[in-house]
């Protein structure tokens, strides 16, 4: 099916097949690599992107659900997750790297609606969102910072 | 795999008709996750029709099937006449599948840990389903007999679920779980006591998501609970086995924790 649909603010025309999933599109088609197949369940959140303003999990939607779509992935969010980057830096809230792109976009979306630096409502905003290196405390101080110092 | 993606309803039910074996793809959560693992032959995508929306009528309220989790949670509707809903919408998966998940999904997908379905239906829930030989309305409970199966005529598709405006008195919901979130339920439990009666719904805890109502009958007629003749008649009402994540034992034994707790917050 050919399939119409905006990436980080870029034109795609694309024609696949109806049940080929987004996370192959995003990865494969168009080279966005940030985001990761941890699990291919919607379990983990390593595939999480924008569509359409939504968090979701790239890996449950299919072509035939993109047509039409806005959808923005971390390699089209640079001006956006700059401050929140460097926070996870300085935190040291980054080991493998392959469930921060997820966790990264999570904190943008978090941020768009929550004034709340506490931990216990950064803990909560982070169900979806898997670490399997075990770095969960140094993500929620980092976030926490990243919120401190952004507002 | 054949794929449809009808832009009208009425397109919709001609191809669900001519292919009952079709599987309907809304939210996707969980087909996708069920394309990895069965071999599913026709999809109908019905994500162009217009059955996203949340209406507050004189007496009910009205969702479309296709209305998000997300939405839902967002509605000052349904925060202001049902904060059972907001329990639930706040356990159910992840923010990236309540953003995608939708309410016609989880009613049709027919899972007996179905998160929505115990507090629909112990808020006496019922759905309009359409098909190309009209329109009908069926009670929530009605709905399931058998284990993952919906008790529905050929081609036809929810396309809208009914609440009716009660004055709640006070309401329970809880889910019994490995974890915190993307948890699939071990047990739950929904309770709502409005002036007249109290309704029970449990959840994982027999082939179907069902009402409980022998325990509804005891409780609603007597005047002073007896615990053990609650274990009695729950025997009656639920089933939960053996499976995955818990044990026959435990599940009956939480399921009669959470209702002696719900009616503990009750006079």
């Amino acid at each position: 099916m050919k399939i119409k649909f905006y990436v980080n603010d870029k034109l795609m025309e694309l024609d696949v097949a109806e049940d080929k999933r987004l996370i192959d599109i995003l990865r494969y088609e168009l080279k966005l690599t940030s985001l990761k197949e941890g699990c291919g369940e919607g379990e983990c959140g390593a595939c999480t992107i924008f569509f359409n303003s939504k968090l979701v999990n790239s890996c449950l939607i299919l072509a035939t659900q993109i047509d039409g779509a806005k959808i923005y992935t971390l390699e089209g969010l640079a001006k956006e997750a700059e401050k929140i980057k460097k926070a996870f830096i300085k935190k040291e809230a980054i080991q493998c790297g392959f469930c921060t792109s997820g966790f990264i976009l999570k904190t943008v979306d978090y941020m768009k609606s929550n004034s709340s630096s506490k931990q216990e409502d950064i803990k909560k905003a982070l169900d979806g969102n898997l670490c399997r290196c075990g770095g969960y405390y140094n993500i929620i101080e980092a976030i926490e910072y990243a919120m401190k110092k952004l507002n | 795999m054949q794929i449809y993606k009808p832009k009208k309803l009425k397109e919709a039910l001609n191809l669900y008709y001519e292919n009952p074996k079709a599987y309907l793809l809304a939210g996707g959560t969980d087909i996708v996750v069920l394309l990895k693992k069965i071999e599913i032959e026709t999809l109908i995508d019905i994500n162009s029709l217009k059955l996203n929306y949340i209406k507050e009528k004189r007496n009910s309220l009205t969702i479309g099937a296709l209305t998000t989790i997300s939405d839902m949670q967002n509605s000052k509707i349904i925060q202001k006449h049902f904060p059972i809903l907001i329990d639930t919408f706040r356990e159910f998966g992840s923010l990236q599948i309540r953003n995608m998940a939708t309410i016609g999904g989880n009613i049709a997908n027919a899972s007996p840990a179905g998160d929505l379905i115990p507090p629909l239906l112990a808020l006496n829930a019922s759905i309009k389903v359409k098909s190309i030989n009209g329109t009908r309305e069926i009670k929530l409970s009605k709905l399931y007999k058998e284990y993952k199966k919906l008790n529905l005529k050929r081609g036809e598709i929810i396309t809208e679920i009914k609440i009716p405006l009660i004055d709640i008195e006070s309401y329970y919901y809880k889910k019994i779980g490995k974890r915190e979130s993307l948890n699939i339920a071990v047990a739950s439990l929904a309770f709502i006591k409005t002036k007249d009666k109290i309704l029970f719904s449990a959840g994982s805890a027999h082939e179907y998501p069902k009402r409980l109502y022998n325990l509804e009958k005891y409780i609603n007629k007597t005047k002073k609970i007896d615990s053990n003749k609650i274990k009695k008649v729950l025997k009656e009402d639920i089933n939960p086995r053996d499976g995955l994540r818990s044990t026959a034992k435990y599940r009956n034994r939480v399921i009669f924790n959470m209702i002696m707790e719900s009616l503990n917050g009750v006079d």
